[in-house]
């Protein structure tokens, strides 16, 4: 599955560190959604998209 | 911080029971060790089974702590559980039989600390797989 979370991120000019804390997980789990590695749960992925303001299939898309 | 690394959801009162069951398993393998072959036989069962007893509450510690992590680190303790499983079935497996067979003396005590040295390697390959 691909992700914008780190171009989100950085436009709002956060840390890993940051993200992590809004959204009560740990640092290593934002670096594993962001390089592709870890897919989050669907509560996750709504956190995500909340604290964004965007819908989930703004944020996820399937791999082609 | 190493904390953070290996013991994700540790609380306060993680690190007073588990510290508390290591010094109890501690005195209680030392008994185990040290007891008087005139003890009677209850005591010496009852013995026997407190250091089982004592790593039941261990693990049981471990699954609370484990719970009170993250998706991630619990997918990852899921994948260090799942391996440990598959390395140490087989590799006790074998131990067994070939001390059965006569071919090696493996004495049945080291099972645990074989267990735990495989658990804590598929734990770093878990940590690494996703950092």
């Amino acid at each position: 599955m691909n992700n914008r979370l780190r171009e989100l991120r950085a436009e709002r000019e956060w840390s890993q560190a940051d993200l992590a804390e809004r959204l009560a997980v740990s640092r290593q789990t934002i670096n594993a959604i962001e390089t592709g590695k870890y897919d989050p749960s669907l509560p996750l992925a709504f956190a995500i998209a909340k604290l964004f303001g965007l819908s989930i299939e703004s944020i996820f898309s399937p791999d082609e | 911080m190493w904390k953070d690394y290996w013991f994700a959801g540790a609380t306060r009162s993680y690190w007073v029971l588990s510290t508390t069951l290591m010094l109890a398993y501690v005195l209680a393998m030392l008994l185990d060790v040290h007891l008087d072959s005139g003890a009677s036989t209850l005591f010496r069962v009852l013995a026997a089974l407190l250091p089982a007893v004592l790593i039941i509450g261990f693990v049981l510690l471990e699954f609370r702590r484990v719970r009170n992590t993250d998706e991630l680190r619990q997918r990852m303790e899921l994948e260090a559980g799942m391996l440990t499983l598959a390395v140490a079935v087989p590799v006790l497996t074998a131990l067994g039989l070939l001390d059965d067979a006569g071919l090696l003396e493996v004495p049945l005590l080291i099972s645990v600390p074989v267990l735990m040295g495989i658990y804590l390697t598929a734990q770093a390959w878990a940590h690494r797989r996703y950092r």
